[in-house]
């Protein structure tokens, strides 16, 4: 590890600015479906997502990790174009199949959202419209985007229930969020985001709020149905259990940054940023699912208004060194494998 | 059942309303009068306040009219012929009438001598069971009222009334069409008797408007106005602007801080009179703390009247020569002193009565006379120039407030006919008020009263009378502040005049519209 | 909707209308004496007490109070001083009017109050946002009786396009409708205003954007069903001050209806015709009270199935 690491701080001279970085690490790949390029989100006076950039190639399921707080769901609404005032996208685009999404009107985004890219959020019962049947809600989508009748709409609808395992489900069209289980609510919410065949699907956290049992048959219903359609997938959680079980490929974001992006086994064999090896070990001690926060790393993360100079895992970092006062670029360590640190893979 | 059928009168009233077509053009006038408040009934002898006078005025007469319009200022007394030609006092209890031929009565009916008989009969007016209860004050002296002839009436009291003829000028006195009255009346009295006066009832809507049209067969000839519509408007500042608006033609009840307003519009303009009628304060002399005259006096003494009509009235108010009045004719001594305002000699009467400072407590209703709280403040402040320490009690009910601070109370005298009958003897005697509530039992002037009400001779009656004003003013059971100023809006083109009575007079000879006859 | 509900409600409903008829019994017992306000102030005594007779007013206050309750139970309201009729005919036969006045300015004021709230909140801190909130503290702050004679000065007065006062035609009813709406407009917009805020920040707002339902739709299916249910409250109020609300306005305007009716009623002491309209008021309220219940469970099913588990 400390030799890979040496030898990545050799080659400084093939770090290259973020903006282009993905670019370049994507260049073999076949044309991704999505693009996000340079993308910072904030407020007029924070930086919430500073610089992320990726790809998503068709099928494939991008995992973003991380703890609370670090811009995961910011980096997802604005590849949704659905940030809302105050917080707004300050620089970066989103190409979506070829056409820029962040250049798009609202009026055409709502033509693309629930038809080509979906989203699932955390708390499905609060996410549904507590007042409306959520058969009612699934079917919306369906008249909306393929001009089914209402008819249409609620046998498909029907069929959607039945495929994301809700029993009995034409009794269950009727039923108002509050009268089913967190789980059956998720179902539903996966319903509605399947609905429409989309391209590519947006997990925010879809598992979370979930126990295991129930937990555990959401991805596997998630994974199936991706098979199915051949949808690609971002799924935003800070579990490696479940990064571990779903993820091609893992972005590591800390302080609204991303600070390693890998695919999913060499994350797991060769973590190179000191954060990703916290995560790791946070993993080994029981009881941390769902929190959120890692037991194992003292300290919390900085609030955006206040990074610390440079790397702004300094604080908390075991590695921590006089250099990290200048910011760490993210730089491809190896093909498909960019960090950004001083000394990635250091195990001192 | 009852709502349902009640909004769908509502939706049919709606319809109709839209429906009907502008009311049809007509050389007379169609006047409408704009009050705070209508009467539930237009029984002439039932409602007596202002608010029921003023309209069965124009609906009703009297068999003698009291002619308003002999005075300049709208307070004359002389008596004239109206459904009796002529009457004759046949000893000093035996009245005789001789009514007017061929008057009409609204629903067409000749009136006859049943018909005024009947109007004054124990049964309905004049007995101590009668109907309309409020007779017995005016009339309880007759023995009996018959029909004499078919045009001729005779009156029989139990003792001799100098001022019988302005009784029967006076209020419960209309005359009423019998067999309709009878018909109607139900378990009392019919809501809405026939009369014979200038105006008949047209619509009666509770709360809203009371519609009259001319009575065209009317003994005093066809009235001038084609209508005269009452409508209901509580709100001053609403009367005034309707006024302005000329959505009305006269408004009644308006405050005295408005004339100005009223007169800077052009064709409009505020017309005033000052009422038969005097705000007045009654002093409960059994209350140990103003036991003493001397105090009373005093109390008297320290309040400047003519300050209150200039503060409170904007000066066109007046202050009448004590309990008297000019409309007394023969009765009314133009020498008289007067209420007099001297703050020094109060002072003196307060050292020798030894009073200390004890509270004196003044109870009114806010609510219930014009200024009447203004009024109470100024006093408050007059007095306690002079030492008196008064205080404020404002309340719903001036007779409910603890008995030992029944001392003060605010109270209005009206004089119903110009006669000391009809006011001092009538409102400070031992049939009203006052002495009934015990808060003053003078014997020497009741002795007086009951002279005063068997003396037909205008000079006896003037020195009995001026003795009872003596003895008021000594033992000073209350006093008078002012005659209250009533004022009415009125568009500038309608001749018209109001009397120091509520009545709004709108027969001939007291209406022309200057804008119909152009 | 289930049996102990509705006789929960029921039994509210009646304690309510009871208090409030003992309460006013009782207050106007001790306000004075009804026949010497009636009665001409020279009146002599021996008619005051004919007349106290008459009405039972000579009888010991328990007595009066048993025999009115008593009355009540057969549909008996007692009779008007003032004209001898039934107090509830006359009450009655002002209630299509204050109906008419009270249930306009209640469809104006809840419509156009709720509109206003939605778009204020829908252009937060926009010019519109801060036109509607200021209009909601002017009719919130202005008196009606103010407001109503600022009115006739203008409309009346002025420029002489409304009658100044009374009923009849529908431009009669312009003036103290908008009145009577302008306050209630206020207050309705200002609550559906920050409960709309408060929707449109919920994640299922946020649902479905991301299902691609445009703005309107989303306002009108998603928010303002949401938005609606605090509001119901303040509808409720003022549905139940619909009789009690008119007071002011009617006397302003002449307005023919129950106000005006309580108005001259409580001046003159005509008890039993504010006892009925008191009863009217009360029963108006526990109608409003139940109308409201109905509405939340209408509006929000998470309710309905709450009283389905307790009951
Ligand atoms: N509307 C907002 N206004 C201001 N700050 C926000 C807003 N939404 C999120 N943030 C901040 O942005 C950061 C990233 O938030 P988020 O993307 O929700 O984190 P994650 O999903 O990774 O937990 C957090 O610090 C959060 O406080
Ligand atoms: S750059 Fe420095 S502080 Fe940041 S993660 Fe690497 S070693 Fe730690
Ligand atoms: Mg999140």
């Amino acid at each position: 590890m400390t030799l890979m690491a040496n030898m990545m701080r050799a080659g400084n001279s093939r770090r290259v600015s973020m903006a282009c970085a993905p670019a370049g690490a994507m260049a073999s790949r076949s044309e991704p479906l999505l693009r996000v390029d340079g993308l910072c989100v904030g407020t007029e006076h924070s930086d919430l997502v500073l610089d992320v950039s990726f790809d998503l190639a068709p099928g494939e399921t991008l995992c973003l990790v991380g703890e609370s707080g670090c811009g995961k769901s910011l980096t997802c609404l604005a590849t949704m174009g659905l940030l809302s005032a105050p917080v707004k996208r300050k620089a970066g685009r989103v190409m979506f199949a070829g056409e820029e999404l962040s250049g798009l009107s609202e009026t055409a985004l709502l033509r693309l959202r629930g038809r080509e890219v979906s989203m699932i959020f955390q708390d499905a019962t609060a996410a549904l419209n507590p007042v409306r049947r959520v058969g009612d809600q699934v079917a919306e989508v369906l008249s909306l985007h393929e001009g089914l009748t209402s008819r249409a709409a609620r046998d498909r609808t029907t069929e959607l229930f039945e495929m994301v395992g809700i029993p009995d489900p034409r009794a269950r069209l009727r039923a108002y969020p509050h009268e089913l289980s967190g789980g059956m609510n998720q179902r539903i919410m996966i319903a509605m985001a399947l609905a429409c065949k989309p391209q590519l699907i947006i997990a925010d956290e879809a598992t979370t709020a979930l126990d295991v049992t129930t937990q555990a048959q959401i991805l596997k219903l998630l994974r199936r149905l991706q098979a199915e359609t051949g949808a690609a997938m971002i799924f935003v959680t800070h579990d490696l259990g479940v990064v571990a079980e779903i993820a091609d490929r893992v972005a590591v974001m800390y302080s609204g940054r991303i600070v390693e992006l890998a695919t999913a086994d060499t994350l797991f064999d060769a973590p190179s940023h000191p954060y990703t090896r916290g995560l790791m070990a946070c993993r080994l001690h029981a009881g941390t699912h769902n929190t959120g926060r890692l037991a194992a790393i003292e300290g919390v993360v900085p609030n955006p208004t206040a990074r610390p100079q440079g790397c702004a895992f300094g604080p908390r970092c075991p590695q921590v060194t006089t250099t990290c006062v200048e910011m760490p670029a993210l730089t491809a360590r190896e093909e498909g494998h960019s960090v950004a640190c001083h000394y990635p893979g250091d195990d001192r | 059942m009852k709502i349902l059928s009640a909004i769908a009168g509502v939706a049919f009233g709606l319809t109709a309303v839209l429906g009907a077509s502008a009311a049809t053009a007509s050389d007379r006038p169609d006047i409408v009068v704009a009050v705070p408040d209508l009467p539930p009934t237009l029984e002439p002898a039932k409602e007596l306040s202002n608010i029921g006078t003023r309209i069965t005025y124009d609906i009703f007469d009297t068999v003698i009219r009291r002619d308003f319009l002999s005075a300049e200022d709208g307070s004359g007394s002389q008596l004239v012929p109206a459904l009796a030609e002529s009457w004759e006092w046949t000893d000093d209890r035996t009245l005789a009438l001789k009514l007017r031929e061929g008057v009409k009565f609204h629903n067409g009916e000749t009136m006859t001598a049943e018909d005024v008989a009947f109007t004054f009969s124990a049964e309905r007016l004049s007995g101590p069971e009668a109907i309309m209860a409020n007779g017995r004050g005016y009339f309880g002296n007759i023995e009996s009222v018959e029909a004499t002839g078919p045009l001729e009436v005779t009156f029989t009291l139990k003792v001799p009334d100098a001022i019988f003829e302005q009784r029967l000028a006076s209020w419960t006195a209309w005359v009423v069409n019998k067999s309709d009255w009878l018909k109607n009346a139900g378990d009392s009295y019919p809501q809405f008797p026939v009369g014979t006066g200038p105006f008949m009832l047209d619509e009666y809507k509770p709360d809203q408007s009371i519609r009259l049209v001319a009575f065209d067969d009317y003994f005093g000839g066809k009235p001038k106005a084609a209508s005269l519509t009452f409508v209901k408007v509580p709100e001053e500042a609403a009367r005034i602007a309707g006024l302005v608006a000329g959505d009305f033609d006269i408004v009644t009840t308006i405050g005295p801080d408005q004339i100005a307003q009223i007169d800077s519009y052009d064709n409009v303009e505020a017309r005033s009179v000052v009422l038969s009628n005097s705000h007045v304060l009654v002093y409960n002399t059994k209350n140990p703390v103003i036991a003493d005259k001397r105090i009373r006096q005093a109390m008297n003494l320290a309040i400047d009247r003519d300050l209150l009509v200039q503060a409170l009235w904007a000066g066109k108010t007046v202050v009448p020569l004590s309990h008297q009045y000019k409309e007394y004719g023969a009765l009314f001594e133009p020498n008289r002193e007067g209420l007099t305002y001297d703050p020094e000699r109060a002072k003196e009467l307060l050292a020798e009565a030894g009073y200390n400072g004890e509270t004196i407590y003044y109870s009114t209703n806010p609510n219930y006379y014009v200024n009447t709280v203004p009024a109470a403040e100024a006093i408050m402040e007059m007095w306690k120039a002079v030492g008196i320490n008064g205080k404020l009690n404002l309340v719903e009910d001036v007779m409910g407030v603890p008995e030992n601070e029944r001392m003060v109370r605010t109270w209005s005298n009206t004089t119903r006919f110009p006669d000391p009958a009809g006011g001092l003897w009538n409102l400070w005697g031992p049939h009203q008020g006052v002495q009934r509530k015990n808060e003053w039992t003078p014997e020497n002037f009741n002795v007086l009263g009951a002279e005063l009400d068997v003396t037909s001779d205008l000079a006896e009656r003037k020195v009995v009378f001026q003795k009872m004003l003596d003895i008021w003013e000594d033992e000073a059971p209350g006093t008078i502040l002012y005659q209250p100023l009533e004022t009415y809006g009125v568009r500038s083109s309608l001749e018209w005049r109001p009397y120091s009575h509520f009545y709004l007079d709108l027969r001939n000879y007291n209406f022309e519209d200057q804008a119909a006859t152009q | 909707m289930t049996f102990g509900f509705v006789t929960l409600k029921l039994l509210r409903g009646i304690l309510t209308l009871f208090l409030a008829v003992t309460f006013v019994f009782l207050i106007l017992r001790f306000a004075g004496d009804p026949m010497r306000l009636m009665l001409p102030d020279d009146t002599p005594p021996d008619v005051l007490e004919h007349y106290r007779h008459v009405y039972g007013l000579d009888l010991p206050l328990p007595v009066q109070y048993l025999r009115y309750l008593q009355g009540l139970t057969q549909g008996e309201f007692g009779y008007s001083f003032r004209d001898q009729q039934p107090a509830l005919d006359t009450v009655m036969s002002r209630v299509p009017a204050t109906l008419l006045l009270g249930l306009v300015s209640f469809a104006l004021s809840t419509i156009f109050g709720m509109v206003a709230g939605v778009i204020a909140a829908l252009k937060r801190g926009s010019t519109v946002d801060h036109a509607v909130i200021s209009f909601s503290i002017f009719g919130h702050s202005m008196p009606s009786f103010f407001l109503g004679i600022l009115m006739i000065l203008l409309f009346a007065m002025t420029w002489r396009i409304l009658p100044s006062a009374g009923m009849g035609t529908p431009a009669h009813l312009v003036m103290p409708a908008l009145t009577l709406a302008v306050g209630g407009a206020g207050a309705i917009a200002r609550f559906t205003r920050s409960s709309m805020l408060e929707v449109l920040s919920q994640p299922y707002i946020r649902t479905a954007r991301a299902k691609g339902v445009p703005v309107r739709t989303r306002v009108l299916r998603d928010a303002v069903p949401n938005a609606a249910i605090p509001v119901i409250t303040v509808l409720g109020l003022r549905m139940g001050g619909l009789i009690s609300g008119t007071v002011v306005v009617e006397t302003v305007f002449a307005w023919p209806g129950i106000g005006q009716l309580l108005v001259t009623a409580v001046g003159q002491r005509d008890l039993a015709v504010v006892q009925t309209i008191v009863i009217l008021i009360a029963f108006t309220m526990v109608t409003a009270n139940y109308l409201v219940d109905l509405a939340y469970r209408w509006l929000d099913p998470r309710i309905a199935t709450a009283g389905k588990d307790a009951g």
